[in-house]
């Protein structure tokens, strides 16, 4: 009989430690799962869309007193990217391939595609990988650091750790506001964890997809953490969802 | 251009890269450490013909990524282990597309050792400004792009100076110890000469040229005597690797003439000079004592 009452004892007390720890495991995972979900909503936004999707974008830089204006055209499908370069003249023809987390750059001229890093400057502030890479989902492991209040919203602060050393950005500190599921501004830090540049983005563009509106990224700007005069301006135009063939993602393809 | 420039910019390998640009505009030189890096293993020109073929990739002026064509062809060294996998030889067409430019920021000209720099520079100067165009002449040596090199010649002269002053000393104390000895060892030959009616000064003299001519047979047959050994050690064919040089290089003796002669010169004036105040000093010691002198 005392055996028995023991061995309930034992039960009673396993459940009584287990049970929270497994409520609470759980709502960590509950957690996680949703700030990944967020991710993935706010990456559609800023065109990480699976069925495809194209926009142009204009890159007006200045650093240092230089200004510069860029212009791409941009053709994005899943993990993949296909960015071409429409001005100035002497760039028209460039293109920058973005295959899963590899990137090469061809122009005409060129015998073979070279490959690049996404991490390496383009032009003023923006880097190669911020043209079309916009996976923060796929890319990184998210830790919800905090939630802060801006007026009647409520902003989650996320911090991103690259999964990667293929990826454009060590670590990024990312705001999704929770009514919009939008990515709101970025900093980007380096492996120390300071941040080096900042970025806001804003959702004026909208894009039709699966007989639904969503917003999608009208402007990004990044400005240099320490020189604020150093900025780079993203603008976003003509967002459309469409679906292109894997062929144009394939760097083999692109030499023909 | 053979009148003024180094054999250094004629060199083969150079004249090896030239030929290859001739028939290949693509063509490009690299060290084998960098072929090393990309995976190519020297000689570059008898790769097959897909291995051969690379691009080349940097940042343009305008601040864009860029990259060109490039076809492996001769190697070479920079002669600086520090700088093997670092350099890049291609014709100046193709690195103004890489570089997205039509001028060039700098060139360096390597000069024959005949050519006098600051007088090369003068005739550029007037050339350029005939052309008028402004450039910025500086000179290897020169602090404002040449520090490095100033200073490690800077150091090893004081070097060099601290030892040859060492040198001098004990130099000028041998043979003025030499001499003087010779003479005093001579004291009744002195006496004897002075007897039969020679005047002090024309003994001075005496030994002045008897010196004179020693010292000159003696620079000469030491000159003589240098120069076939470093004739001899030249032709051995001694190589050896100085420190922070990327190959081994032939141990060679070169001697300068100037400074042959600048040597030479106040050493022979040093001797004669002695052996006459010497003797001068001798003379005017009495007839009896000189003729009695025991000699040294």
């Amino acid at each position: 009989m005392r055996l028995y009452i023991q061995k309930i004892k034992v039960v009673i007390c396993r459940g009584l430690i287990l049970l929270p720890a497994s409520l609470f495991g759980g709502q960590v995972f509950a957690q996680s799962s949703n700030i990944v979900q967020l991710l993935k909503i706010s990456d559609r936004a800023r065109g990480g869309l699976e069925k495809g999707a194209s926009w142009e974008i204009s890159l007006k830089s200045v650093e240092e007193g230089n200004e510069s204006e860029r212009t791409f055209a941009v053709k994005a499908k899943g993990d993949n990217a296909f960015v071409e370069a429409l001005a100035p003249s002497r760039n028209k023809g460039e293109v920058y391939v973005f295959n899963d987390r590899s990137m090469w750059f061809f122009k005409p001229t060129l015998k073979k595609p070279v490959v690049v890093s996404s991490r390496e400057k383009m032009t003023g502030q923006a880097a190669n990988g911020d043209i079309a890479s916009t996976h923060y989902a796929r890319d990184y492991v998210p830790t919800l650091e905090t939630t802060v209040v801006e007026g009647d919203d409520k902003l989650y602060v996320i911090l991103l750790k690259a999964k990667s050393k293929q990826v454009t950005y060590d670590q990024i500190r990312y705001w999704i506001s929770e009514k919009t599921k939008l990515g709101v501004k970025a900093e980007f830090l380096t492996l120390q964890g300071k941040p080096f540049k900042l970025a806001t983005f804003e959702y004026k563009n909208s894009i039709v997809q699966g007989g639904k509106k969503a917003p999608f990224v009208s402007q990004m700007t990044l400005v240099d953490s320490k020189f604020k005069d150093n900025r780079s301006v993203m603008v976003y135009t003509n967002p459309k969802a469409e679906s292109h063939p894997d062929a144009i993602f394939n760097v083999n393809n692109v030499t023909r | 251009m053979k009148e003024y420039f180094s054999d250094f910019a004629l060199s083969d390998q150079n004249q090896e890269f030239s030929t290859f640009v001739n028939r290949n505009s693509e063509a490009i030189s690299i060290t084998e450490g960098l072929g090393e890096i990309l995976g190519r293993r020297a000689p570059f020109d008898q790769l097959p013909e897909n291995q051969r073929d690379v691009q080349l990739a940097a940042k343009s002026f305008l601040g864009d990524f860029n990259a060109v064509n490039g076809v492996l062809g001769p190697r070479h060294s920079t002669g600086l282990p520090y700088l093997e996998d670092l350099s890049v030889i291609m014709p100046l067409k193709a690195l103004q597309n890489l570089l997205l430019t039509d001028g060039v920021s700098s060139v360096a000209l390597f000069l024959r050792e005949s050519v006098s720099t600051s007088t090369f520079m003068e005739i550029l100067r007037k050339e350029f400004m005939k052309l008028g165009i402004l450039v910025d002449l500086y000179p290897y040596y020169g602090d404002d792009i040449g520090m490095f090199y100033s200073g490690t010649m800077g150091f090893l002269f004081a070097i060099g100076g601290f030892f040859f002053i060492l040198i001098l000393g004990a130099v000028i104390l041998s043979v003025v110890n030499t001499i003087t000895i010779g003479i005093i060892e001579r004291t009744r030959e002195i006496g004897t000469l002075r007897a039969i009616g020679f005047k002090p000064s024309d003994l001075s003299e005496l030994f002045f040229k008897e010196n004179l001519v020693i010292s000159v047979f003696c620079v000469g047959l030491g000159i003589l005597f240098s120069e076939s050994i470093a004739t001899a050690i030249n032709n051995s064919g001694i190589r050896f690797r100085p420190t922070g040089v990327a190959k081994d290089v032939p141990f060679m003796v070169l001697p300068e003439v100037w400074m042959s002669v600048s040597v030479a010169i106040p050493l022979i004036i040093l001797t004669c000079v002695t052996a006459y105040f010497v003797a001068f000093r001798k003379t005017k010691v009495g007839l009896v004592h000189l003729l009695t002198d025991p000699g040294g």
